[in-house]
């Protein structure tokens, strides 16, 4: 996988471009069919960025097996629900990452754990292991970070990568719930076109 | 919620930066707008990039453990004529879901990261709207019997909304009802045909249960229930 992006930036014309035999969405669809072979070569791209996007949230390394194992599990349960024409594989994936991450953080972690998550957030950067296939995604995604105002950027990786509510992160942030909205759309709206137009 | 508001929710959601109820206030109104699903999918490949930006390789043992469970585990089919599975879908998508989990309940999930297929939508149950959009409303996450969900109560409209999917195939001839569970014997709710069934006159109780019956349900259950639920709130 020597530039993910190529399959994964696009919002719009996934469905145009040509896709590698060994691309996602074909993998997938041999998974729907039961082809174990294909989950294998799935797991393989997927299960880095599911653990990392899990651990990010959920911090401890157990939890985070225990959530991305479900998820993984969930991708081969579900693959037939995979339509590549209304979204790139990843996204769907981390899309069901994420989402685990965060119901596991909030139902299950005491207030007093989430706050001791916050000083981590300016580790955010550093701490990821330097995996060669990952570096470039991350540069980049660091540099369109680096393109957002101080708001903007603390309010997308609160809720993020903190797994914060928007209201949680309205009030770490002191500022209105309306402001936060808006900021958080902006800073997406911002990342999504400056990792388009780079794509 | 108004139009406005809702629109104003798309990166919130995006980020899974809702609460449950909102989440499921803000899918309510994604199943009606296809502009939304539109841009909500940019804004997901967008928070998708945050997440890739973040891998890490797991511990090698997690690949055994994820590889022995597939082993065991059946797969859903596909969706068969039924794109957008954050609706309403009636008895027979219900059961052909046959045993399968679904672990993306109906309002929930990667179905809001897709977007819909072009056509009509269909119009979303008001009375659905009306308890999820209750200022009152509690909602609490079901997985129960091999399948997921949710329940949001609304103790001032005195009616609750259950959504379920994944359950097993009811046999032929035969139906899941809905009860209701409090002081008194226990009260039908009518059958569960559908994913989402809206619970009215909730009044003193304080469970729900399912049962599997004869095909139209019985006057009172005449089976173990297969779950209850405590209604949140």
């Amino acid at each position: 996988m020597s530039e993910p992006f190529a399959r994964f930036t696009s919002r719009t014309d996934d469905k145009d471009l040509p896709e590698p035999p060994d691309g996602l969405s074909a993998l997938l669809r041999n998974v729907a069919r039961g082809d174990r072979q294909a989950f294998e070569l799935v797991y393989e791209q997927i299960s880095a960025p599911v653990y990392g996007t899990v651990l990010r949230v959920v911090r401890d390394p157990a939890q985070a097996e225990e959530v991305a194992q479900e998820t993984l599990v969930q991708v081969w349960r579900e693959a037939s629900r995979f339509d590549p024409s209304r979204g790139s594989p990843m996204a769907w994936v981390l899309t069901l990452a994420h989402r685990r991450a965060v119901d596991r953080v909030r139902s299950s972690q005491a207030s007093s754990d989430r706050e001791q998550r916050v000083p981590y957030l300016e580790r955010e950067h550093d701490q990821v292991a330097e995996e060669v296939e990952t570096r470039l995604d991350r540069e980049r995604v660091r540099r369109c970070i680096g393109g957002l105002t101080e708001l903007q950027r603390e309010s997308v990786t609160l809720a993020y990568y903190s797994g914060y509510t928007y209201p949680e992160v309205a009030g770490l942030l002191s500022v209105p719930l309306g402001t936060i909205k808006t900021r958080m759309r902006d800073a997406l709206i911002r990342m999504r076109d400056c990792l388009g137009v780079d794509r | 919620m108004t139009a406005h508001d809702t629109h104003g929710l798309l990166a919130p959601y995006a980020l899974d930066a809702l609460d449950d109820l909102e989440r499921r206030r803000f899918e309510h109104h994604l199943a009606e707008c296809a502009s939304c699903a539109e841009e909500l999918r940019g804004l997901r490949e967008t928070t998708a990039m945050l997440g890739l930006a973040a891998s890490s390789r797991p511990p090698a043992a997690l690949r055994t453990r994820v590889m022995d469970e597939i082993a065991r585990t059946r797969q859903l089919p596909p969706g068969t004529g039924a794109r957008r599975r954050w609706t309403l879908p009636g008895l027979p998508l219900l059961l052909t879901a046959a045993a399968a989990m679904i672990a993306v309940i109906v309002f929930a999930g990667y179905a809001a990261l897709q977007s819909p297929a072009p056509g009509p939508t269909p119009p979303s149950d008001p009375r659905v709207s009306a308890v999820l959009s209750a200022a009152d409303a509690r909602s609490v996450d079901v997985e129960a019997a091999g399948g997921t969900g949710t329940i949001v109560f609304s103790r001032s409209l005195n009616k609750a909304v259950i959504t379920m999917s994944g359950l097993p195939e009811v046999p032929a001839g035969r139906d899941y009802e809905l009860w209701l569970i409090g002081p008194r014997k226990p009260r039908s709710a009518g059958l569960m045909r559908e994913e989402t069934q809206v619970i009215s006159s909730v009044d003193d109780a304080t469970h729900v249960g399912v049962t599997i019956e004869p095909e139209g349900g019985s006057p009172t259950p005449s089976s173990a229930p297969l779950f209850t639920l405590a209604l949140p709130g």
